[in-house]
């Protein structure tokens, strides 16, 4: 059954990319071919005729049209171009090699900056990285004070309260998250929620 | 004349986007545009907030629905605009609605991996709407790299699914067609290593810069010329705004998800059943839940053929591939998509609603 739909999906899909402008499968040859009658629509002579022929306005609505049509097939040119790019093995190797070295020399900027700047704050009388790092940590930590501070004011009723108490129990000491290491003691913060129909659920809690 | 002036205008405004997203840091100060559905958050622990959106009408259904999205984007994406909204759509067909809203890991949560991810924030998520709706197996429906995190979610805490749904899962990472496929297999182990030795965390003007890559042209003027010529459509240039502001929120990727989705990439893991989270094997054959997997066929950042397979590989009685011609972002805020794909993922949910 699976297989099946897979392989009416595949016909679906070729239809679809076909009709899909980024899908990559639309050749260099098409779009130059479109592009070239784009920018030559018709016979110069019976170009020649035709703006003779027709009123300003007319001609300008073509020429509009034209112009158009010819930046379409432009796009659509330079988006079949990019596309050989990336999909071309030896681009995507030189890529790869160019991220590298990009990153490795990012590193060692960072590690000369670090040792010029380490040596240049304490000289001018500014806290290091470490020191800025260390203080934020510390109003980290009283901001979570605060919100739990806060969390307990607001849910001073004994419904809300016991609630809260009864989610993070089931969080904390649940079965499912009791061999989760230490990096998961995260106890649950409940901001809100205060609608009584449904204080009846509290003992279905769990898997 | 009048045509290159507004094409300018359209180009200078998403020039001035970009200049802000670099210097602000793209979508961590979760700057989101007003939201179309209201909502609460009744749960905020790890990384996440989850919002709750109540159903509206007579008839609702019994089994909330849990949808996470990306981490590496803001999720009001899919609730963009009255009537290009997949949370409206939900809502109004009577499903009660949980989204986690991730927040974007600071230096601090570089050690956040698939564990962190998976084994905490979405179970404890579950676990709060567990005890908000007073039901025990939840819907649960994702996108993109959500709905990997929902499939490894699904496969180790089976018990709490009762549906999932995947939209757009980049699952097979040995299909290689796209160009952001090939992109992705330049970037060696060693080179995300460095990206997070250096930065500590993916940082999010990479992301954005990755994904622009792919399609320069288009990035750098298609789009401006683009808006410019379906300005005279009613609501068009609003939604071009909203989108390009969506396109801006790219967040940074936890230093160990980085690297743990780097690996999973060039291995394969996931797919084959071998990615280990925690103290478990992700084993897709423990999924039984009913599944429902949604492919876009013009999807260009994820190969359709690369979620195909996804059926085939889990336990499931109840399973099947739904096709619907659209692009990777169109699943989401097209019109269309929104008028004929969203009612029969809705209807099969109400299907199985009991």
């Amino acid at each position: 059954m699976i297989h099946g739909e897979t392989v009416m999906a595949n016909k679906k899909l070729d239809e679809a990319r076909s009709a899909n402008p980024n899908s990559g499968d639309t050749s260099f040859s098409d779009e130059i071919l479109k592009l070239a009658q784009c920018l030559m629509p018709v016979a110069p002579t019976a170009k020649v005729k035709q703006v003779i022929d027709n009123a300003k306005a007319e001609s300008e609505t073509s020429l509009s049209e034209v112009a158009w049509k010819a930046y379409d097939s432009v796009v659509g040119l330079t988006k079949v171009t990019t596309n050989g790019l990336f999909t071309n093995e030896t681009v995507g190797k030189a890529l790869g090699t160019s991220i590298d070295m990009m990153l490795r020399w990012q590193r060692f900027n960072n590690a000369v900056a670090g040792a010029w700047f380490n040596a240049l704050w304490p000289a001018v009388g500014l806290p290091t990285g470490t020191e800025v790092a260390q203080v934020r940590a510390d109003i980290r930590g009283l901001r979570e004070e605060l919100r739990a501070a806060v969390i307990e004011a607001e849910t001073n009723d004994d419904y809300a309260r016991e609630l809260h108490e009864a989610v993070r129990h089931s969080i904390v000491n649940g079965n499912e998250v009791a061999d989760r290491g230490p990096s998961s003691q995260q106890v649950a913060v409940w901001t809100g929620w205060t609608d009584p129909q449904h204080t009846e659920i509290i003992a279905n809690v769990g898997n | 004349m009048s045509a290159i002036s507004e094409v300018a205008s359209f180009w200078m405004e998403g020039a001035m986007r970009t200049i802000d997203a670099f210097r602000n840091g793209f979508g961590i100060t979760m700057d989101d545009p007003e939201p179309t559905t209201p909502s609460r958050v009744i749960y905020e622990s790890g990384l996440v907030k989850l919002r709750y959106y109540e159903a509206r009408g007579t008839e609702r259904h019994r089994v909330p629905l849990l949808l996470i999205y990306s981490l590496i984007k803001r999720p009001f994406i899919l609730d963009l605009q009255p009537g290009r909204s997949v949370v409206e759509h939900l809502v109004n067909q009577g499903f009660e609605v949980y989204l986690i809203d991730w927040i974007p890991p600071k230096a601090e949560d570089k050690w956040r991996g698939f564990d962190a991810y998976v084994n905490q924030d979405i179970a404890n998520s579950v676990r709060a709407i567990q005890i908000h709706s007073g039901v025990e197996q939840i819907s649960i429906l994702g996108y993109c790299f959500g709905a990997l995190l929902a499939l490894m979610y699904t496969a180790l805490h089976g018990n709490s699914v009762k549906n999932l749904l995947s939209l757009t899962i980049p699952l097979d990472a040995s299909v290689r067609d796209l160009p952001i496929e090939h992109l992705s297999a330049a970037m060696t182990a060693r080179s995300a290593e460095l990206i997070v030795e250096i930065y500590g965390n993916a940082p999010a003007w990479m992301i954005y810069s990755f994904f622009n890559t792919l399609a320069p042209t288009h990035h750098m003027l298609d789009k401006f010329v683009g808006a410019y010529r379906s300005s005279s459509r009613p609501g068009y240039v609003e939604m071009f705004r909203l989108f390009e502001r969506w396109l801006h929120s790219d967040v940074p990727m936890a230093g160990k998800i980085f690297l743990e989705t780097s690996a999973m990439s060039r291995d394969n893991s996931l797919m084959k059943s071998e990615l280990k989270i925690g103290n478990s094997v992700v084993n897709l054959k423990q999924i039984v839940a009913p599944l429902l997997n949604v492919i876009g066929d013009r999807d260009d950042i994820v190969n359709p053929r690369s979620s195909m397979p996804l059926p085939g590989l889990v336990s499931s009685a109840d399973k099947r591939n739904l096709h619907y011609p659209t692009g990777h972002m169109g699943a989401a805020v097209s019109s269309d998509s929104l008028k004929r794909l969203w009612p029969q993922i809705s209807t099969w949910l109400a299907e199985r609603d009991n």
